[in-house]
């Protein structure tokens, strides 16, 4: 492989999924991928969470041997019995951006996600994130609820949410999630005072990290 | 020794293999030996028998050596959340490791002299740290980063004496310099702590969202819990002799900032450390005091010099040890001082509420009240929802039958009976009115909970408001479906007489139709919030207005059928309502006069969000709306999770689909007519609010918010104008030759400059490309 300007588009973006057996060596650069775009890191058991568990949900993007983009989801069921995806990070690597491969790689775990049987597709994003929330939207997703202060830097996050299937609209729930749940929050006291807003402080999901 | 019982590691050190993370194991777990011997004076941690300990080391070695790198050993039990607080053994990592911070709390001398330049800068980065914790910032990465305040709290003082600034065993220097900082600074500090007590326990006794609102966590540092508010106000009296005393030490620019910040906090201590019952009780507010201090602390701060070493991260290290060192939140001072003239003002808004002027003034209050950008504070919503209701008294003399009951009346003026107080004193079973008690009290206990989880609700964020009310909608449901049959009953222990219609005897309902109405009320504001929070993109405005017009719609006519009934009682001769009871004939003019503001009301966001409608699928069917596309989803499918909350709902029902989108699309009508349809739904909602924005406070029940209401009004108006506007740029462009396309026109949402719930598209005529230039 000849060596890449950071300048000129390279002319060619690989795509694969995440292999586990690969991880001595991948995880670290994922990890810095993601991270460059976070007030505070993760620890390595939110990357080990995802990965270990739904790493067929979790696609990279490769020049040459170098990974400059990567999704990382999950996949279970929501309250109320529904299959809901989630995409917990994306991130492309800032100047391979603008040439859709976030959009592609999001579309790779949703396809992803759609044989897995996902009934929706869940995540949220910082509500000036305009360029993340304009590919999501593209991609046919709805803000469903805004979250205040979600972040641990004090900002916003809207939930978005992509219907994948007619979820039948009988019973229960008519709210995405928290059903029931979230009025316990109020004074969460005992509240293990370390983990970071980005990471559901109060939504048991996690933040989203950025992307174009 | 790893401990396996214990001092909140997280549990996921023992659980996953994480380890081989690390580049020397071993040092790591040394590291954790080390820092449980190490704990730091902050923690008075109590000793731990020490035969619950067991060494673990090999048997963790031994068992992580089975693992492969990255796999798993996962309870099912394990969520994300806790794997996002789990501790990473990163330890010796400087970013993740707050213990790798250099203890500068250790070496700092609080004694050091500190021109009075510094003094009073210090006092300022204290206030603005103060308030980026009043917005919801956590203590450790505001005030607990001030060097001066750890020295103050580090050693757990229970009195005021023990808290000082010298560190053990220090001779005592009196200098002059010394003193500015024991006797002003350090008064200044401990009432600002209090203060922060004050808050703290406010918010904990209230509905507020732990971390997301504000943050209550202290890391068990006592802010003084055991010291009288009173002491911290006779220790700011104290200072401002001295500083009296010491007035020729000082230029008069420098004295006067000292004294304004100590008479600043002193006021401020004062209105923060009430008890609700106080001010229930008619306690004289001190917030115009510190209104005005404020300004003058606001002037005087350009003489202060910052003092940047006076804060800093490292106290983190034995305050939040499991998590990475974060970073001091820096809010500016022109921001600090405009939150915290706000919370001057709404503190002392907020007390007129005390008197009490009916539960339509009330509600209404707290809409406009919450309504206010920016929001108000936690700590002011939070008190807001203690002065409204404690120890099971609204506004603290009331009882929430006496106020749901009002409410009743004010809306429905139901037959005397119905509510009649003097029932509760009858004891015969038999007795009709027996029963009419057992049936209100029952609604009293059901119907009283919603009704206060409504104004509790009001109090959230706004975010969290539109979220509750979509569960609350759920609960005002079945509470109308129970009421309706309690009214059935009540009816016939009434004897109401049935009103004859066309479509059959039809009865009042007061119950229900009052539960019903707040349960339409809070279907709109759920609309109503979903374009202020941006929830709703541009392509689906027309869908979204059509749904608020459905709702109001249904409204209307239910405020018709409830002022039908609402004019029978008392059912009197003209004799008799000359007579005596006038009384009920008041009721009833009050009831029928706010039934006629409700519909005036209704009828202009019926017309305005009409003209939206048309507005907005003209703009769609131009394509002057970019509708993104959807590769996996329909339209359809959309429609179902945007229509989620309302599915469950009894009545009124969601239209099906198809329905829903001939009816915003409305094929069978022009463009053209569209917009003239448009044009006339704007000049009539013009005269709608023109008129509301006329009538006086009493009439519009905005006695104790005349000025939110009249710009509410204001802005109403706005968007009809602006919106009459951008019809006309549209009617004029589709036909002009060129018509109306990308081409021609420029379309952009404005939220700004409208209510934040009818924001207007903003159309603009593309210059012509200019040919001359180049």
């Amino acid at each position: 492989m000849s060596a890449q300007s950071t300048d000129v588009p390279p002319a060619k973006i690989v795509y694969s999924r995440y292999d586990s057996a690969q991880e001595p060596t991948q995880l670290e650069t994922i990890r810095s991928l993601i991270s460059s775009d976070l007030s505070e890191p993760y620890s390595i058991y939110v990357y080990r969470y995802f990965l270990y568990q739904w790493g067929n949900l979790c696609y990279m993007a490769s020049d040459g041997d170098q990974i400059i983009g990567v999704v990382v989801s999950k996949l279970e069921e929501h309250r109320g019995g529904v299959m809901r995806g989630y995409i917990a990070m994306l991130a492309v690597k800032e100047q391979y951006r603008s040439q859709g491969i976030a959009t592609k790689l999001v579309r790779m775990a949703i396809d992803a996600m759609i044989v897995g049987d996902a009934d929706e597709v869940a995540l949220e994003t910082e509500i000036t994130n305009t360029a993340a929330i304009k590919l999501y939207e593209r991609l046919g997703f709805l803000r469903s609820k805004r979250l205040h202060r979600y972040y641990l830097n004090g900002s916003s996050a809207f939930r978005l949410l992509l219907p994948l299937k007619s979820q039948g609209i009988h019973d229960c729930n008519h709210d995405e999630d928290e059903c029931g749940h979230e009025h316990e929050h109020e004074h969460d006291h005992e509240h293990d005072h370390g983990h970071g807003r980005e990471c559901g402080g109060h939504d048991h999901e996690h933040g989203h990290s950025h992307s174009h | 020794m790893v401990q396996t019982s214990g001092n909140g590691l997280g549990d996921g050190i023992f659980l996953w293999h994480s380890i081989v993370n690390v580049a020397n194991p071993a040092k790591g777990l040394a590291r954790l030996i080390l820092r449980d011997d190490d704990i730091p004076a902050m923690h008075p941690t109590p000793p731990l028998p020490t035969d619950s300990f067991r060494d673990i080391t090999a048997e963790f070695f031994e068992a992580s050596e089975k693992l492969n790198v990255g796999q798993l050993v996962k309870d099912p039990y394990f969520t994300l959340l806790q794997a996002v607080g789990a501790l990473e053994a990163r330890i010796m990592d400087p970013k993740m490791d707050s213990g790798m911070l250099e203890a500068e709390y250790e070496s700092f001398d609080a004694l050091q002299p500190r021109l009075p330049e510094e003094v009073v800068g210090i006092m300022d980065q204290l206030l603005s740290h103060e308030m980026a914790w009043h917005m919801g910032s956590a203590l450790s990465q505001t005030l607990f980063t001030c060097l001066y305040i750890d020295r103050l709290l580090s050693s757990s003082p229970k009195t005021l004496k023990e808290t000082t600034f010298a560190s053990s065993a220090e001779v005592e220097a009196d200098t002059k310099e010394r003193q500015l900082l024991e006797n002003v600074l350090r008064p200044y500090c401990l009432a600002l702590v209090k203060c922060c007590y004050c808050v703290n326990q406010q918010i904990m006794m209230e509905h507020i969202y732990e971390e997301e609102d504000f943050v209550t966590q202290t890391y068990n540092v006592s802010l003084l819990d055991s010291v009288e508010p009173n002491e911290v106000l006779n220790l700011l009296d104290d200072a401002l002799v001295w500083l009296e005393t010491s007035k020729d030490l000082y230029t008069e620019g420098i004295f006067n900032a000292l004294k304004y910040r100590i008479s600043h906090r002193r006021a401020l201590l004062h209105d923060l450390s009430r008890e609700t019952e106080e001010w229930h009780t008619g306690a004289v507010p001190e917030w115009d005091t510190s209104l005005e201090l404020l300004g003058k602390v606001e002037i005087t701060h350009k003489l202060g010099i910052p003092v940047s070493e006076a804060f800093s991260t490292s106290v983190q290290r034995k305050l939040a040890s499991q998590v990475p060192p974060r970073p001091i939140v820096e809010l500016s001072f022109e921001d600090a001082i405009s939150s915290l003239k706000k919370l001057c003002v709404e503190g002392k808004d907020m007390l007129k509420v005390l008197k009490y002027q009916g539960s339509t003034n009330l509600v209404n209050y707290f809409l406009s009240f919450m309504a206010r950008r920016p929001s108000p504070s936690p700590y002011i919503r939070s008190l807001l929802q203690s002065l409204f209701f404690k120890d099971m008294k609204i506004l603290g003399v009331m009882s929430v039958k006496q106020v749901l009951f009002d409410d009743v009346r004010e809306l429905c003026n139901p037959v005397e009976l119905l509510l009649d107080p003097r029932n509760e004193l009858v004891e015969a079973p038999h007795d009709p009115r027996f029963d009419i008690v057992k049936r209100t009290n029952w609604f009293v206990e059901r119907a009283g909970r919603s009704y206060l989880d409504l104004f509790r609700n009001i109090c959230q964020n706004r975010s969290r408001l539109r979220r509750n009310l979509c569960h609350a909608i759920l609960d005002w449901d079945s509470l109308q479906v129970e009421s309706e049959e309690i009214d059935s009953e009540l009816r016939e222990l009434t004897k109401e007489d049935a009103q004859v219609t066309p479509n059959g005897p039809s009865y009042s309902f007061p119950l229900s139709s009052w539960v019903y109405l707040y349960k339409l009320r809070q279907m709109e504001w759920i609309i109503l919030l979903g374009f202020e929070l941006e929830v709703y993109q541009p392509h689906e405005f027309a869908g979204m207005y059509w749904y608020l017009q459905h709702y109001v719609r249904t409204k209307i006519g239910h405020i018709e059928r409830i002022r039908g009934f609402a004019a029978l009682n008392p059912k009197l001769s003209s004799k008799q309502k000359k007579k005596k009871v006038i009384p009920a004939v008041e009721q009833q003019q009050k009831a029928l006069s706010q039934l006629t503001f409700y519909l005036l009301e209704a009828s202009a966001i019926q017309e305005l969000s009409g003209a939206m409608i048309n507005a907005y699928t003209a703009l769609a069917r131009l394509d002057l709306l970019k509708k993104p596309p959807q590769p996996y989803s329909s339209d359809s499918l959309r429609y179902d999770l945007r229509m989620k909350p309302f599915f469950t709902i009894g009545c009124p029902e969601v239209v099906p689909f198809d329905i829903f989108e001939t009816l915003v699309d409305n094929p069978e009508t022009q463009t053209l007519e569209l917009l003239e349809i448009a044009s006339e739904s704007i000049t009539q909602a013009r005269k709608d609010f023109d008129q509301l924005s006329k009538l006086d406070a009493n009439t519009a029940r905005v006695v104790l918010c005349e000025d939110a209401f009249r710009t509410n009004s204001r802005e109403m108006l706005r968007s009809c104008i602006g919106l009459g506007v951008a019809v006309a740029v549209l009617t004029k462009a589709l036909k002009s030759p060129g018509g109306a396309t990308n081409e021609t026109l420029d379309v952009e949402i404005d939220k700004a400059r409208y209510h934040p719930s009818f924001p207007v598209p903003s159309i603009k005529n593309k210059k012509q490309t200019p040919q001359k230039k180049r």
